[in-house]
C-alpha cells in the first residue's frame, strides 16, 4: 500500500475521533464560560483560536495551570482533571467550532443600569472606605456612604449615585464607581472598630434609613438628610457618659462644646442634636 | 498492513476520555417535569437564597440585593432591597426572613404589616472582611438546637485586599498586609492560594438562640463552603469546592471543634500555636482533619456542589435523603448516608441528570406540596439564572434508592425491580490526594470484582467485595441497567466514600 492513500484515511479517522470527544468535553467543562463568538466570563473560541491555533502545547499548559492574565476577568480554574489527551481534543474542537464566526462585542455596560430611586439604599464595595459599606441616594442629587465597619458617615458625593457593573461582572473584584463629583471624604480609622457595634437600620415610609449602633457604650440612632448645600445628621443618643466626636472643618454641631476639634456632649445634650456638614 | 497502522494512529491521535460523564438522557424528562418559574421583571434573576415561608409563599433573594415574595396568585412583591450579594435566606417567623449578605447576617422584618421590610437588623457581623472578592458568606442554617450556623469563605490569591479592612489582621502567613493590598498588584500570590487572614474566614460560626446569642467559632477547615444545611437527623452538612486541599469537592459532616481539611483557617482555632498552618507537614494535617463523609466526583458528578435539602414525605422512597445542587453541570446529586461504627458516610448518586434542568443549580427548597424549587446563579463563573420547579412524581422511576455498606460488601437497593440480564456492575475504588495543589487526579485506582446476586424481587443487588478500602471512593457503575418493565435505571452510578468499614 502506498503512503498517498494511507495518509488521508489516517487524518480522517483521527479527526473524527477527536471531534466527537472534544465537543462533549467542551460542553461539560468549558461552554459555561467560553462562547464561540463572544467574550463572556472568558474569551471566545474565536480569540482562543487566534491565541492557540499553532500552539497546542501552550494551550494544554495554560489549561492545566491557568493564571491571572486579563484585568477585570476572573482566573480560570485548572482543567488538569481532564488530562493532556482530552485537552488536546478540546482544543481541536474549539478551533473547529470557531471557524467562519465573527466576534460579537462583549457586554461592557450594565444591562440593568437605571437612575437611582431616591431615596435608595445599596450595600456595596465602594472606593476608599471599609468593605462593609452602605451607599444611600438622598432625594435631590446628593449621595453618601455610611460605613458599617466604623459606624461613620464616610463619603458624600453629588451625582447619579452608583455604577456597580465593574463589581458584578468580576464577582466583586472591583469596587463600584461613585457617579458624579466627590464632595467630602473621611480617612480610615480602624481603631474605631473596637469602640462601635453596628446594629442595623430601620427604613421610614419614604425609604430613608436610620442607622442604629453602639459607640463607647452609648446607643446611637442617626438619620442623615440633605438640606440645601448641607448634609444634616440627626442624632438621638442614649448614654450615661459624655460622648465625643472628632469634627472636621466642614462640620458644626447644634450642641456641646468643641475644643481642639473634639466635640463633647453631655448625656442630656446627646439625647437629640445635629451635626451639619457644609458642602462645596 | 493497514489495520495495525490505523490502529496505531488512532491510539496515538485519538485521546481516550478518562472522566467523560454520559450525556444527558431523556429518561429523566419522561419521569420528571421540569418547568420554569416566572421571575420578577427587570432584575438580575440570579438566585442567592430561596425558601418557603411558614405561610407557603416562596421568598427569594436575588443577586443584586432584592428580596421578593411570590404571592399566592403568582405575582411577585418586593420585600427588601439594597443587600450586598445575598447568598442565603431563611424564614424567621411571621413577616421576617434572615439573609446572609457579604458583610453580615441580617434579619429583615416587616414591623408595620405593609408587606415590606422596614427593619434591617444586624444579627451577626462578628467576622472579618478584607474586601477580597472571594470572601463570600453563606447560610444561615437553623440547627435542631435552635442556633443559626453560617459558613465563611477564604479569600483568594486571585486578588489582593482593601487598604481598609474589618476585623483583626493575623500576622501568620508569608505575605504582609501591605504586600497583599490589591493596589500593589503583586505579592498577594505569596499568601497561599486561599487565605484567611481576618477572623473566621474558612470557618463555620454558630449563633446561639436563633441569632440572639453570641456568635462562636464552631468548626474550621473550609475553603468555599457554599452548601450548609442539616439532614433529617440533625447532622450539620457542609460541602466545599474542589481546589487547593480539596482533591474533589467533599461533603463534611461537621461537629463542634472539628477541622475539616483546608488548613488556612486553623489560625483561628482557639489557642493555635503551630505557626503557619500551610507550612505544616501534610501528615500532621491529615491527622487533625475530619474525613469527608462523601465526595462529589469532579467531572463525573459535581464540580461545584451547593445547598443541601432534605426530600419530604411526598418523594416516597427518597424521603429523608439529601439532595444537593451543582453549579457546573445540568444535574443534582443525592447523598444517601448511614452510620458505620460511629461515622456518617455514604453514597453520592446523580439526580435529574438532564439538559432540561440546565446548570447553575444553587439554592434548593421544597414547597409545601413537595415540589422541588431550584434557584440558579452563575456570578461570573459557570452557571445559569432563574428558578425551576420539579413536582414530586406520582411514582418514582427506576433509581438507585440506597447503597449500604455491609461486613462483606455493598447492598444496592432500587426503587423498581431490575432486570437481571441488564445488570453489568462495573466496580472500582480510587481516592484523591490531600495536598496544597489545586484538585487531584483519581489515584491508587483498583478494579474490583464481585460475584453479585439480585434478590428474587429484583430490588436488592448484593455485591460481595474483598478489597474494601478505608479512605477510598467505591464506584458502583450499573450502566445499561433496566427495570423489568423495560425502563432505564436513571442515575445508574453510586460513589460510596468508605471512611470506616
Amino acid at each position: 500500500m502506498t503512503r498517498w492513500f494511507l495518509t488521508p484515511i489516517l487524518a480522517l479517522c483521527a479527526s473524527l475521533a477527536v471531534a466527537q470527544d472534544g465537543k462533549l468535553l467542551y460542553e461539560q467543562n468549558c461552554a459555561a464560560c467560553h462562547l464561540p463568538d463572544q467574550m463572556i466570563v472568558g474569551p471566545s473560541l474565536i480569540e482562543i483560536t487566534k491565541l492557540y491555533e499553532k500552539k497546542p502545547k501552550e494551550f494544554v499548559a495554560w489549561a492545566v495551570k491557568p493564571q491571572k492574565k486579563r484585568n477585570g476577568v476572573i482566573e480560570m480554574p485548572s482543567m488538569a482533571h481532564l488530562g493532556e489527551a482530552n485537552l488536546i481534543a478540546v482544543r481541536e474542537y474549539m478551533l473547529s467550532a470557531s471557524k467562519g464566526l465573527k466576534e460579537k462585542p462583549a457586554v461592557t455596560k450594565d444591562p440593568l443600569a437605571r437612575a437611582a430611586r431616591r431615596p435608595e439604599i445599596q450595600r456595596m464595595f465602594l472606593p476608599n472606605v471599609g468593605p462593609a459599606a452602605i451607599a444611600v441616594a438622598l432625594p435631590g442629587d446628593l449621595n453618601y456612604c455610611f460605613d458599617a465597619g466604623d459606624c461613620r458617615l464616610r463619603t458624600v458625593w453629588r451625582g447619579d449615585f452608583l455604577d456597580c457593573w465593574a463589581y458584578y461582572k468580576s464577582n466583586g473584584k472591583a469596587v463600584a464607581t461613585l457617579l458624579g463629583q466627590s464632595l467630602w471624604q473621611l480617612p480610615a480609622d480602624e481603631s474605631l472598630q473596637k469602640r462601635v457595634k453596628f446594629l442595623g437600620y430601620s427604613v421610614d415610609a419614604s425609604g430613608l434609613p436610620t442607622f442604629e449602633y453602639e459607640r463607647d457604650g452609648g446607643q446611637f440612632r442617626e438619620k442623615i438628610v440633605a438640606e440645601g448645600k448641607t448634609i444634616v445628621r440627626r442624632f438621638e443618643v442614649t448614654t450615661t457618659k459624655p460622648i465625643t466626636f472628632t469634627l472636621d472643618d466642614a462640620t458644626t454641631s447644634s450642641a456641646g462644646i468643641v475644643r481642639d476639634n473634639t466635640l463633647t456632649l453631655t448625656p442630656a445634650e446627646a439625647k437629640s442634636f445635629t451635626l451639619t456638614l457644609r458642602l462645596p | 498492513m493497514i489495520t495495525p497502522l490505523l490502529f496505531l494512529a488512532a491510539t496515538l491521535a485519538a485521546p481516550k476520555p478518562t472522566t467523560v460523564a454520559k450525556p444527558a438522557v431523556d429518561g429523566w424528562d419522561k419521569a420528571f417535569e421540569i418547568a420554569k418559574v416566572d421571575v420578577p421583571a427587570g432584575i438580575d434573576d440570579q438566585v442567592g437564597g430561596l425558601a418557603f415561608l411558614e405561610d407557603g409563599r416562596l421568598a427569594v433573594a436575588f443577586h443584586r440585593g432584592e428580596v421578593f415574595i411570590r404571592q399566592t396568585n403568582g405575582s411577585w412583591k418586593q420585600f427588601a432591597e439594597g443587600l450586598h450579594e445575598p447568598l442565603g435566606l431563611l424564614p424567621d417567623g411571621k413577616g421576617a426572613v434572615l439573609v446572609m449578605q457579604r458583610p453580615e447576617l441580617t434579619r429583615l422584618a416587616d414591623t408595620d404589616g405593609d408587606g415590606k421590610a422596614d427593619r434591617y437588623q444586624t444579627v451577626c457581623d462578628s467576622f472579618g472582611m478584607t474586601g477580597n472578592y472571594h470572601e463570600f458568606a453563606f447560610g444561615p442554617a437553623r440547627g435542631p438546637d435552635g442556633a443559626l450556623y453560617i459558613s465563611l469563605n477564604l479569600a483568594s490569591s486571585g486578588d489582593g485586599i482593601f487598604k481598609e479592612i474589618r476585623g483583626d489582621w493575623s500576622n501568620i502567613g508569608k505575605a504582609t498586609r501591605e504586600q497583599m493590598d490589591a493596589a500593589n498588584k503583586k505579592g498577594f500570590g505569596a499568601a497561599g492560594r486561599m487565605y484567611g487572614r481576618v477572623p473566621y474566614r474558612g470557618c463555620i460560626l454558630r449563633i446561639a438562640d436563633n441569632g440572639r446569642g453570641p456568635a462562636e467559632l464552631y468548626a474550621t477547615g473550609f475553603r468555599s463552603p457554599d452548601g450548609i444545611g442539616f439532614d433529617a437527623k440533625g447532622r450539620l452538612l457542609v460541602n466545599d469546592n474542589q481546589g487547593d486541599w480539596r482533591g474533589s469537592s467533599p461533603l463534611q459532616i461537621v461537629t463542634k471543634g472539628s477541622f475539616n481539611g483546608h488548613p488556612a483557617s486553623l489560625v483561628w482555632s482557639p489557642g493555635w500555636n503551630k505557626g503557619d498552618p500551610l507550612a505544616l507537614p501534610v501528615a500532621e494535617l491529615e491527622k487533625l482533619r475530619t474525613q469527608p463523609g462523601g465526595i462529589f466526583i469532579q467531572g463525573d458528578l459535581s464540580n461545584s456542589p451547593t445547598q443541601p435539602a432534605v426530600f419530604p414525605a411526598t418523594w416516597g422512597a427518597l424521603a429523608g435523603q439529601v439532595v444537593f445542587g451543582e453549579m457546573n453541570a445540568a444535574r443534582l446529586v443525592r447523598f444517601v448516608g448511614e452510620d458505620i461504627r460511629g461515622v456518617h458516610q455514604g453514597a453520592m448518586i446523580p439526580f435529574l441528570d438532564t439538559k432540561t434542568l440546565r446548570n447553575g443549580n444553587h439554592r434548593l427548597a421544597f414547597a409545601p406540596d413537595g415540589a422541588l424549587h431550584v434557584g440558579k446563579t452563575h456570578l461570573s463563573w459557570a452557571g445559569n439564572n432563574g428558578i425551576v420547579r420539579i413536582p414530586a412524581p406520582k411514582e418514582l422511576p427506576p433509581l438507585i434508592e440506597s447503597v449500604h455498606l455491609t461486613a462483606t460488601g455493598f447492598e444496592v437497593r432500587f426503587t423498581a425491580a431490575v432486570d437481571r440480564a441488564s445488570l453489568k456492575p462495573a466496580l472500582r475504588s480510587f481516592r484523591y490526594k490531600y495536598h496544597s495543589t489545586y484538585g487531584s487526579p483519581k489515584v491508587d485506582e483498583l478494579p474490583l470484582e464481585s460475584t453479585w446476586s439480585l434478590s428474587a424481587d429484583g430490588k436488592l443487588l448484593t455485591l460481595p467485595l474483598k478489597d474494601i478500602r478505608e479512605g477510598f471512593v467505591h464506584e458502583i457503575k450499573l450502566s445499561g441497567a433496566k427495570s423489568t418493565d423495560g425502563r432505564e435505571l436513571l442515575g445508574p452510578v453510586a460513589y460510596y466514600q468508605v471512611v470506616k468499614k
